[in-house]
């Protein structure tokens, strides 16, 4: 499935439970929250990797 | 004057009654709820300690008291047979995995947990998709210590446990079936 959502790159910076939502029915980055202490990505980091995981899926997928 | 249907060989089931009142001493199911797990996670997280939040879309129908959830862990809110049903949605993570699994975990002190479900499935590295289930009947006599988890694993640790937070992806169903 074509990644849609800065979730699809987040799950991926790190394995566990690293971080949830404070409105988890309103996933934007301002929402974001860190529950293991480690660093938070930035919003550009978020962005930039969501396209780049969609420019793989569409280069695998034609 | 009413009319009494009760004959002294018993009652004739074939009736119709309409009570008015209270019926009691039947049982049934008076405890059913529902929790999921809101945010996607990537590899082994025994217990899975965050993101829950109770069913709260779409005609939800808990009912009850309702469990408790504090990081991972669930209490029980009276004691009783109770089925746990705990279901994954997982997706694939870079490689093929012979095994992944979901288990469901008990303490009966409130401190050392053993497995009393848990089901294997298997996924090949072609961005698929896997599910598992696994259920437990258990009786809850003591609410203060016998607790429940919750976790995962898989043979190369990289394995995506789906999450959503309006329709229920990897979710546990607690049904209270009857009194002890």
């Amino acid at each position: 499935m074509r990644p849609t959502h800065i979730e699809d790159f987040l799950v991926n910076v790190r394995k566990g439970q690293w971080f949830g939502w404070s409105d988890s029915k309103n996933k934007i980055y301002a929402n974001l929250i860190v529950h293991d202490g480690g660093s938070k990505p930035t919003e550009k980091q978020c962005t930039d990797g969501l396209k780049a995981l969609q420019d793989a899926w569409d280069s695998a997928n034609g | 004057m009413a009319l009494i249907k009760a004959r002294s060989r018993g009652i004739n089931l074939a009736d119709t009654f309409a009570f008015s009142g209270t019926v009691s001493g039947v049982g049934g199911i008076t405890e059913s709820d529902t929790w999921r797990i809101t945010t996607a996670f990537q590899g082994n997280t025994i217990p899975i300690t965050a993101n829950w939040e109770r069913d709260d879309t779409y005609l939800n129908s808990n009912m009850g008291t309702g469990m408790t959830q504090a990081s991972g862990v669930f209490s029980f809110p009276s004691t009783g047979v109770y089925q746990i049903d705990f279901r994954l949605q997982f997706s694939s993570g870079g490689t093929d995995n012979d095994y992944i699994l979901g288990k469901i975990e008990l303490t009966q002190n409130n401190s050392s947990y053993a497995i009393i479900a848990q089901q294997y499935a298997s996924i090949k590295n072609n961005a698929s998709y896997q599910g598992m289930s696994a259920t437990a009947v258990k009786r809850i006599t003591d609410v203060s210590n016998q607790k429940i988890y919750f976790g995962t694993s898989s043979q190369d640790n990289n394995h995506y446990v789906q999450g959503n937070s309006s329709a229920s992806y990897s979710y546990a169903i607690f049904t209270k079936l009857g009194d002890i």
